[in-house]
């Protein structure tokens, strides 16, 4: 008992010192996420995309590109959904399901490729120009303004034209032309975070300018890093299928799901499982990723506000 | 004064809410009183309940999260707790009246002053509009505004900090309420300011004969302008006494300490201060038995497991704790 | 208090601190607020010089101002010989070992997504000083130097009391061993309660490492028991400085005169006596200052002159400066002071 008083009274009042860290917030976040039914759904959709890409050989019943005999039919037209071909196949007799979830792989590499590299370059830009200001804010901020005012389709094509439609090349052009938004968010953030006391104190104490802006003001962008990422992904993998569905993204025989639907432009009367099934799974993920992003950002934010 | 007499009568006032780990009870079962026309003082530090005891008076907790969870509370003879939201309305602003903290947030920054002030004249007493906006200027020339006619078409921002909380109190009394709570007025003033306001304040709160309710943290505020004391502490009141007692008799080790730890600009430099230990509890996690005791240095065994009942100790003195603890034996 | 200064530590000259307010009308002259308007004054070594003085009086600006965390409009703040204004900004960087600051608001000035030990610890890393190893070890010394736990470094600043989070702020000013400290206001955020503790700890920790503190606080009753000299200031400029004893016991400025009365004192037999100096109106804008004596808008002694004449910063006594024309001359209130 004495101990007790005599503890509290050494250590300042502290009454509970293996208080955790961060309480629980793991375990908030996540029976929040179970009671939001769209949230669920994306999060599920998300995972379900990530596992499928991954495990893609292992899952694929055939490979994606034997063409099967028994793919065709006796005219030489695609087969419809049957206990063979689950989805059916394409006009070259090749399974659909198996080059659907080939293409979930190519989405999955330039989405997540794409995208981090258009948020490393956004947070750079934006960040810099936040807090060293003047004339390098002005630059930065204008390029910004430029690049947002183009039309990135045209653009992308234009870019893609000149080079070639390799995979790496679609990566970089796709981060080249998607980078702007993020850097505008993370330029009013750092604006008004480089204005908290906490970046005086770092400056008393002898920061320089890049560790205060790692170490000090980056930590408290990590969850608008979070949410921008997934709902980049969603915004990347369109794009990366609007730019091969127009034929300068990834090339056949490699299925991707943009590809995969423009092959089967002259078939849609005919045989529509081969852009139903494409069109379904892009907007399944694309919605997925938007409504798994909308839910970080609403729970994200609150709490940041809490710890902040 | 018999019960039935006293102005307001709070018995077991308890006010919760619904918090991350559970429920905050901020106001422990509080009992006080106020007589008409006296100026009682709330003192205690942030996070001890006092603001949110003056909401629960005027039923303006937000519910929820908050909840009045039990007690009774009497003005003028009627239950406050039991009235019905319309009555209450018509009790607010009329009757009992509210200035708080920040005159910033509480004026409408969009709505020129007189209409904030005739709303309320008009709802409350009727008359015409130019009845009322003949009461709204007298009662800015009362609070000490120069040209009440010119400034009463102002908005609030040309008005500076201390000027606006004088348009704040003029709103309070503009309806001759009977009770008026006053929740740190001066606090984000200047200390300049601050004078004045406190001396506006009693000097209004008499012209009317109105009671107050002065809550606050600083205790040379209350010396001045209040003939009784309570002091909250982390939802509970520890001790209620007359000025005088507060201040030359003390009897709560935690109304002995801060008496103690405050520089005193009258008096001989001590070497050093005289402290508290420890930090006011948080509401969630308020210590068992007598709240004070993890920080009091007569602490024994009892006052770990037994909470303190208010118990008297002179004429109107009350305190809650289990010893007789004095100024002298605390020095 | 010892009446022979010793040698400052820090020359201040003619400091002036002015913001850019924008323009009156799209073509007018730039506005500014002169926030500080010219302090001349000396901090010498071992000593607490209280700054004291309403909100807008430029005190928070002036301390700032000397670590250079504000860009000074001119003047000179000189310290080990080099002025400070002047110097480039990497060799700033390595004066920050020296000097230091505590902030007013704890919860501001830490960064809730820092640990305790990387928020204290990071001024050894800036400086290069010791290896991770004997970083830690200092970071758990410094906690316990201001009342902490050693175990507390794993945790976050919210997990703390505000006067917990105070003192981490301190430990941190404290991380590099400096000479110098501004206390810009280190307990006006903190609860009463526990107000006497930090005070008490500030003490303590200036005895025990020798610093010198610039105490920036509005409350004259605290500035008293801390300070060893004090300047009040109003509107960027200073109107008295004195010795402590000598300004509480014998106020020559009318400002420093309301300001006393103004106190609050919990004493209420000495509360229904005393008689207060009520200032008249409000604190005028630091865009636009009066002209002549910058108080003369609400000091009860004003006159003509006041008004024209921007009075003399005199010395009336031994280290007791004041800048009002009628300092000195007889007043008829009697302010019941104590004996200092």
């Amino acid at each position: 008992m004495q101990e007790e008083i005599a503890r509290s009274l050494i250590y300042a009042g502290e009454e509970d010192l293996d208080f955790p860290a961060e309480s629980g917030l793991w375990r908030r976040m996540g029976s929040s996420l179970l009671r939001d039914r769209a949230a669920l759904f994306g999060a599920f959709v998300v995972l379900a995309f990530a596992l499928v890409a991954v495990f893609a050989p292992l899952i694929a019943p055939h490979s994606p590109d034997t063409q099967y005999l028994d793919g065709l039919s006796l005219t030489g037209s695609p087969v419809p959904p049957n206990h063979k071909f689950l989805l059916g196949t394409d006009d070259l007799g090749r399974d659909l399901l198996s080059r659907l979830l080939y293409g979930a792989r190519v989405s999955l590499v330039v989405g997540i490729l794409a995208n981090g590299l258009a948020m490393i370059i956004g947070v750079a830009v934006g960040a810099v120009a936040a807090y060293v200001g003047g004339w390098t804010a002005t630059i930065l901020m204008r390029i910004t303004d430029i690049m947002m005012a183009f039309p990135v389709l045209l653009f992308a094509i234009a870019l893609i034209a000149i080079t070639s439609p390799s995979l790496t090349n679609i990566i970089i052009v796709i981060a080249i032309l998607y980078w702007t938004t993020t850097a505008r968010i993370i330029y009013g953030m750092v604006l008004s975070l480089k204005e908290r006391e906490f970046v005086d104190a770092a400056r008393a104490i002898g920061a320089s300018g890049p560790r205060i802006l790692g170490l000090y003001i980056l930590p408290h962008l990590t969850s608008v890093i979070i949410v921008y990422t997934t709902l980049g992904v969603a915004t990347t993998v369109l794009v990366e299928a609007s730019l091969s569905f127009v034929g300068i993204g990834v090339q056949p025989p490699t299925p991707s799901w943009g590809n995969m639907i423009n092959e089967a432009q002259g078939y849609y009367r005919s045989d529509p499982w081969m852009m139903l099934f494409p069109g379904i799974a892009l907007v399944i993920t694309v919605l997925g990723f938007n409504l798994l992003g909308d839910w970080l950002r609403d729970t994200l934010d609150p709490v940041q506000n809490k710890l902040g | 004064m018999t019960a039935a007499e006293h102005l307001l009568q709070v018995w077991g006032l308890k006010t919760e809410f619904a918090g991350r780990h559970g429920t905050v009870v901020a106001v422990n079962g509080v009992d006080f009183y106020i007589d008409a026309g006296e100026t009682v003082g709330l003192v205690g530090e942030s996070g001890c309940g006092k603001s949110v005891t003056a909401l629960s008076l005027m039923r303006l907790v937000p519910d929820p999260p908050g909840r009045i969870a039990g007690g009774s509370v009497q003005f003028k003879g009627r239950e406050l707790l039991s009235l019905s939201k319309r009555a209450m309305r018509g009790l607010r602003g009329k009757e009992i009246s509210m200035i708080f903290q920040d005159p910033l947030t509480s004026l409408n920054p969009m709505m020129r002053i007189e209409r904030q002030m005739t709303e309320g004249i008009r709802l409350h007493l009727g008359g015409s509009r130019r009845e009322a906006r003949d009461r709204a200027i007298e009662m800015l020339r009362l609070v000490g505004i120069p040209q009440a006619e010119r400034r009463i078409r102002d908005y609030p921002h040309q008005f500076s900090g201390g000027m606006r909380q004088r348009v704040v109190i003029a709103i309070a009394l503009s309806c001759n309420p009977s009770l008026v709570l006053a929740d740190e007025p001066t606090t984000a003033l200047d200390v300049t300011i601050q004078a004045q306001i406190l001396e506006l304040i009693q000097k209004a709160t008499n012209e009317i004969n109105a009671a107050a309710l002065l809550i606050t943290h600083d205790l040379g505020v209350v010396a001045g302008a209040c003939q009784r004391v309570l002091v909250m502490y982390a939802g509970s009141i520890v001790e209620e006494a007359s000025r005088r007692d507060i201040f030359y008799n003390p009897r709560h080790p935690y109304t002995i300490g801060l008496l103690q730890s405050v520089p005193r600009i009258d008096r001989p430099r001590p070497e050093r201060l005289l402290q508290i230990e420890g930090s006011p509890p948080d509401l969630a996690r308020v210590p068992r038995g007598c709240p004070f005791h993890p920080r009091c240095r007569f602490a024994t065994e009892r006052c770990v497991v037994e909470t303190p009942e208010l118990r008297a100790v002179g004429s109107g003195h009350t305190v809650a704790c289990h010893y007789d603890i004095t100024r002298e034996e605390v020095a | 208090m010892t009446a022979v200064p010793a040698d400052p530590l820090i020359q201040v000259r003619e400091l002036r601190t002015y913001f850019a307010a924008g323009r009156r009308g799209l073509l007018g002259p730039q506005r500014q607020v002169r926030a500080v308007d010219g302090l001349t004054f000396d901090i010498y070594r071992g000593e607490t010089l209280g700054l004291v003085g309403e909100s807008g009086c430029g005190k928070s600006t002036t301390g700032r101002t000397i670590l250079q965390l504000v860009r000074a409009t001119s003047g000179e703040i000189i310290y080990d010989g080099r002025d400070l204004c002047r110097i480039s900004p990497r060799e700033m960087r390595g004066m920050r070992r020296r000097l230091q600051i505590i902030f007013q608001d704890p919860s501001a000035s830490l960064s809730s997504r820092m640990r305790v030990s990387q928020i204290v610890g990071d001024a050894l890393q800036i400086h290069h000083l010791g290896t991770r190893q004997t970083r830690r070890k200092r970071v758990g010394e410094l906690l316990e130097i201001v009342g902490l736990h050693p175990s507390h470094a794993r945790r976050f600043p919210h997990e703390f009391s505000g006067g917990q989070r105070q003192r981490i702020g301190i430990a941190r000013a404290l991380a590099v061993n400096p000479e110098f400290i501004v206390c810009d206001e280190p307990i006006s955020a903190l609860d009463v309660s526990i107000r006497a503790q930090i005070i008490n700890l500030l003490e303590d920790l200036q005895r025990e490492f020798g610093l010198t503190y610039l105490f920036i606080a509005h409350d004259l009753s605290v500035v008293r028991h801390i300070c060893t000299r004090v300047a009040v200031m109003y509107l960027g400029k200073f109107m008295e400085l004195a010795p402590r004893d000598a300004l509480y016991a014998d106020p020559l400025h009318p400002y420093t005169r309301a300001l006393m009365s103004a106190v609050p004192i919990p004493d209420p037999d000495i509360e229904d006596r005393r008689r207060r100096i009520i200032l008249s109106g409000d604190v005028p804008t630091p865009l636009d200052p009066p002209s002549g004596c910058v108080f003369n808008t609400r000091c009860p002694l004003a006159t003509e002159r006041c008004r024209q004449e921007v009075p003399q910063w005199r010395e009336m006594g031994p280290g007791h400066w004041v800048a009002c024309h009628y300092a000195g001359t007889p007043r008829e209130e009697d302010l019941p002071m104590g004996a200092a």
